[in-house]
């Protein structure tokens, strides 16, 4: 490249400096939300799958039932059998039973259920050390290990701790039963299994409600016992294996071995686990938005080069005549073009790669606020950004040398008069009508005449505009829609207390709790059930809520139609996918109890009565009574809402409630709002950066537009 | 009648505009010769086709009609490369608005044609840019944009860009047009001195003294030539006054 052409494009650029500098950042912009989001994208998928691997997570749980326990050496015998054929890599046996975690909470008492899990460590190690299956503490150098196996020393799962402030060195009592025992947290772990914290059969992550806690075996075993014991109890066996293939018939292999031991076990695959599955389904779902986002965005940026760029090279034909006049070839014409096209490129990918530095580091604060834990150091992904580049060059260069191409056709003379460009074509009818319209002052007349004569050069000028208004605007909308469904879900929530159940309990359950608790204003037994709406060939999941009294527990904003008995009421959102009216049918999967016993899942045929409008998701209404009908739930519920006075959250209650019987988890209000927000934060946090930029964007685009349009109208060249 | 071949030949050339529902006949069946080391200067008065005609036979504008004969063969028939070469090879162009590229410097607005229009080797260009400001007075100013340079010397940086690419015919669209006396005198001197070693130089104007330095002049009145005049002794720049 011969260095005349070189310096005058530099020159170019500096003379007109702010509106390349715009155009640059236009396209910066699309490049550095393509790079961080896609590196963003991989730092999730490949954080997940980090944390999976490093922590050596389990492919196989056995889980022995109704509360049955072996000893370590008939489990050890019962897996050295299969061990061979199965290509076990690891396996690991633990003792594990719930809890109840006492400690202090905003200077009162709080009782929660917790789970103990009871692991084989050796004295001075830690559970990184000895634990080969879902290792705790993997992505710690140096763990703080237990001082001894009789030590009353526990780690503590690490979302738990965080949520009410657990330190290393504080003590925690868990209860079991009658035993109780004070233990010193050596440190806060992620447990693998429980990565986040929900366990199966919850509709809802539930770490301020749930506890998990590390022991050594010997403590376990004392804390299960009540005695301190040589014996080693075991319930619980995760496994690894070199080939998941062979896995129907290692469970087939180990449900009979266990069988023989009079042992009854459940199975939980690795994709099972309730933990691993939110967090990749979490990930699955994002991921579509999440590589739609920077290419709309990537995609709005072009188009704005595009606009701004044909019409800054017309704005350069004047000097593409001169240059033919001069004898110039076409050839050379274009290579000077794409030199400015190239120097666009260049710069903007610069402006690119700075910009993604900021949103890097937001979306690396959102990553580890997803896991909570350090995972993988953010590191760039090289390709994306080369890919970046890649298509910022394409564009900049397609940009700059079609027009070129196109303005390189006319003829010299008419563009050095300036007679190209200059529309032959009348005003049209309606220029002329408005010509004679006295009443209209000249300086709107020459407006709309202007747009008259160039349609397209008006009308792209209004798209990039538009389009890229367009586009901010529709980010804050999402983001203000977000947090708006964040703030009607905690509105449409009437109820204070939400009580999860274990299982299906008789309604008595609550008897005599507003009696026993000053304070409790009302109590409203409830079935939540998780259901799939069928109409036709679609399904759809949701979460059926049927309080006994629907009035005081949601604030149900009917969109349309009412809550009528014998009939469900569904979600503005499943009303549009699936496109139903109140009056329509729809199929509902429900879980139905036989006449003898059991459930089994059947399709029932109900009719839509109203729908609702609140942001609760997935979330369908109906009368309990209904419910009851169609499902034969008949005196049995699922969980209890709770209204309080005043809407007060009473610790003494609380910690009542969670020790009753068939009680598994107490939530308050705010603790949902807190959770809520926690899940929508990656959505709402990447919205507001998609907001941000595209307002930047915006501002670049018009502002680009306009300053082009003013160069235009001085006939500057 | 002229034994030496023409380097152009008009034959009957015309050029119409349409400009809304109106037709305009800048040129009406034209004919003249433009022989070698020739000064030839158009005169008329203003509108009256005299750069329409400059740009027919510069190669950046076709005409609606006649011919346009170069080495024989009519300029309206040759392919858009064709063209080019033309106007790289043969004319050198002498804007009234000097037509300087903005951001380049006096010596670079050179320099790139000698790059780019003439594919000169870069160890060439600058020892050639030099010697051309030179050949226009301007050997000290070649560092300076156009915007830092008088109207006079502007003019001289575009004769010197159009002497750059050594054409056979030199076009000059009103060349003193926006220069003083003194300055007009100069560029005069200057494009007569190319007139010479079989090129040719097609001054047009609307200054009828001009007339005087010429070997032949065209008097245009609303696109026709009037009469054409051949001066067997043209006076010397020097001499003329205006």
């Amino acid at each position: 490249m011969r260095k005349t052409f070189i310096k005058k494009g530099l020159r170019e650029i500096w003379a007109h400096k702010i509106q390349y500098f715009l155009l640059a950042l236009v396209i910066g912009l699309g490049v550095a939300a393509y790079s961080s989001f896609n590196d963003f994208g991989r730092y999730r998928k490949d954080g997940l799958d980090q944390i999976f691997e490093e922590s050596n997570f389990m492919d196989l749980q056995v889980r022995m039932n109704y509360g049955s326990t072996l000893n370590e050496s008939e489990v050890l015998s019962i897996l050295k059998e299969v061990e061979d054929t199965y290509e076990i890599d690891g396996r690991e046996m633990r003792l594990v039973f719930e809890v109840f975690i006492e400690h202090e909470y905003e200077k009162e008492l709080k009782i929660t259920r917790g789970e103990v899990i009871g692991q084989f460590v050796s004295g001075g190690n830690s559970p990184k050390d000895d634990i080969e299956v879902n290792t705790p503490l993997f992505y710690v150098d140096d763990p703080e290990p237990y001082s001894t196996p009789v030590g009353d020393e526990c780690y503590i799962e690490r979302k738990f701790a965080k949520a009410y402030g657990f330190d290393p060195g504080e003590l925690i009592n868990i209860n079991r039963g009658n035993v109780s025992k004070n233990l010193e947290i050596k440190e806060q772990a992620a447990i693998p299994e429980y990565f986040f914290v929900i366990r199966e059969g919850d509709f809802a992550p539930s770490e301020r409600s749930f506890g998990v806690v590390l022991l050594p075996m010997e403590t376990a075993m004392e804390l299960y016992t009540g005695n301190r014991t040589d014996q080693r109890l075991v319930n619980d066996v995760v496994l690894t294996l070199n080939d998941t293939g062979k896995m129907d018939n290692l469970k087939e292999d180990l449900r009979r071995s266990f069988e023989r031991k009079g042992v009854v076990v459940k199975f939980t695959e690795k994709d099972e686990n309730p933990s691993r599955y939110f967090l990749i389904s979490d990930y699955e779902n994002d991921k579509e938005s999440m590589a739609v986002m920077p290419a709309i965005i990537f995609g709005v940026s072009a188009f704005g080069l595009v606009m701004a760029l044909r019409r800054m090279i017309r704005s350069h034909r004047p000097q593409i005549g001169i240059f033919k006049a001069l004898g110039m070839r076409d050839r050379t014409i274009l290579i000077y073009f794409s030199i400015i096209g190239i120097f666009i490129a260049i710069l903007g990918t610069l402006l690119g790669y700075l910009l993604s530095i900021p949103l890097n580091m937001v979306f690396q604060g959102l990553g580890e606020r997803m896991l909570d834990f350090p995972v993988e150091h953010y590191n760039i992904t090289y390709i994306y950004y080369l890919y970046g580049a890649v298509i910022s060059m394409i564009l900049c260069l397609s940009c700059t040398l079609i027009p070129a191409a196109l303005a390189v056709r006319v003829k010299p003379i008419d563009v050095i008069q300036g007679k190209e460009g200059v529309s032959r074509k009348q005003v049209g009818r309606l220029g002329g009508v408005l010509g004679r319209s006295r009443w209209l002052p000249v300086s709107l007349k020459l407006t709309i005449r202007n747009q008259l004569r160039k349609p397209f050069k008006s009308l792209s000028t209004i798209m990039g505009v538009g389009m890229s208004l367009a586009l901010f605007l529709g980010f804050m909308m999402v983001f203000e829609s977000a947090i708006a469904a964040l703030d009607s879900t905690t509105e449409g929530m009437e109820w204070d207390y939400e009580v999860m159940l274990d299982g299906f309990q008789p309604e008595t359950i609550t008897t005599g709790w507003e009696d026993e608790h000053p304070g409790m204003e009302d109590v409203v037994p409830s079935i939540i059930l998780p259901t799939i709406l069928e109409p036709d060939d679609d399904a759809y999941e949701a979460l059926i809520y049927s309080p006994d009294d629907l009035d005081s527990v949601y604030d149900i904003d009917m969109e349309r139609g009412q809550i009528r008995e014998g009939m469900i009421v569904i979600s503005w959102y499943h009303a549009e996918k699936m496109g139903l009216e109140p009056g329509d049918t729809i199929h509902v999967e429900l879980p139905v109890l036989g006449p003898r016993a059991g459930f089994r899942m059947e399709r029932k045929e109900i009719t839509i009565s109203g729908i609702h409008s609140n942001h609760l998701g997935s979330a369908a209404f109906m009368p309990l009574a209904t419910l009851r009908n169609i499902t034969g739930l008949e005196g049995l519920i699922n969980s209890v809402y709770i209204m309080t006075e005043d809407g007060r959250q009473i610790r003494e209650m609380e910690n009542d409630l969670i020790e009753r019987e068939g009680v598994t988890s107490v939530s308050h209000i705010s603790d949902r709002e807190g959770l809520m927000e926690q899940y929508l934060d990656i959505f709402i946090g990447t919205i507001a950066v998609m907001a941000a930029v595209s307002m930047i964007l915006a501002g670049a685009i018009i502002y680009t537009m306009f300053r082009i349009s003013a160069r235009e109208h001085r006939g500057v060249s | 009648m002229n034994a030496v071949e023409p380097l152009i030949k008009v034959e009957n050339m015309s050029k119409s505009y349409t400009m809304g529902e109106v037709t305009v006949n800048a040129l009406r069946e034209v004919t003249f010769d433009l022989f070698p080391d020739q000064v030839t200067v158009i005169l008329g008065p203003s509108g009256c086709g005299k750069t329409t005609l400059l740009n027919q036979i510069g190669g950046i504008d076709t005409p609606t009609g006649g011919k346009l004969l170069v080495g024989g063969r009519e300029i309206q028939k040759l392919s858009q490369k064709e063209l080019t070469d033309y106007r790289r090879k043969m004319i050198g162009f002498v804007f009234q608005f000097f037509n300087l590229i903005p951001n380049l410097t006096a010596r670079e607005n050179i320099e790139f044609v000698l790059e780019y229009v003439m594919d000169m080797p870069s160890g060439e260009v600058k020892r050639r840019a030099q010697e051309l400001l030179a050949s226009v007075g301007l050997g000290d100013r070649g560092d300076h944009f156009p915007y830092q340079l008088s109207g006079g010397e502007q003019q001289r940086v575009s004769i010197a860009r159009a002497l750059a690419k050594d054409p056979r015919i030199l076009l000059a669209d009103e060349p003193t047009g926006e220069l003083d006396y003194s300055t007009g005198k100069k560029i005069l001197e200057l494009l007569v001195s190319f007139a010479n070693n079989g090129r040719s130089v097609l001054i047009v104007t609307h200054n009828k003294e001009l007339g005087k330095i010429a070997n032949r002049v065209l008097h245009l009145r609303d696109g026709r030539v009037l009469r054409e005049v051949t001066n067997e002794r043209p006076m010397p720049v020097s001499q003329l006054e205006w």
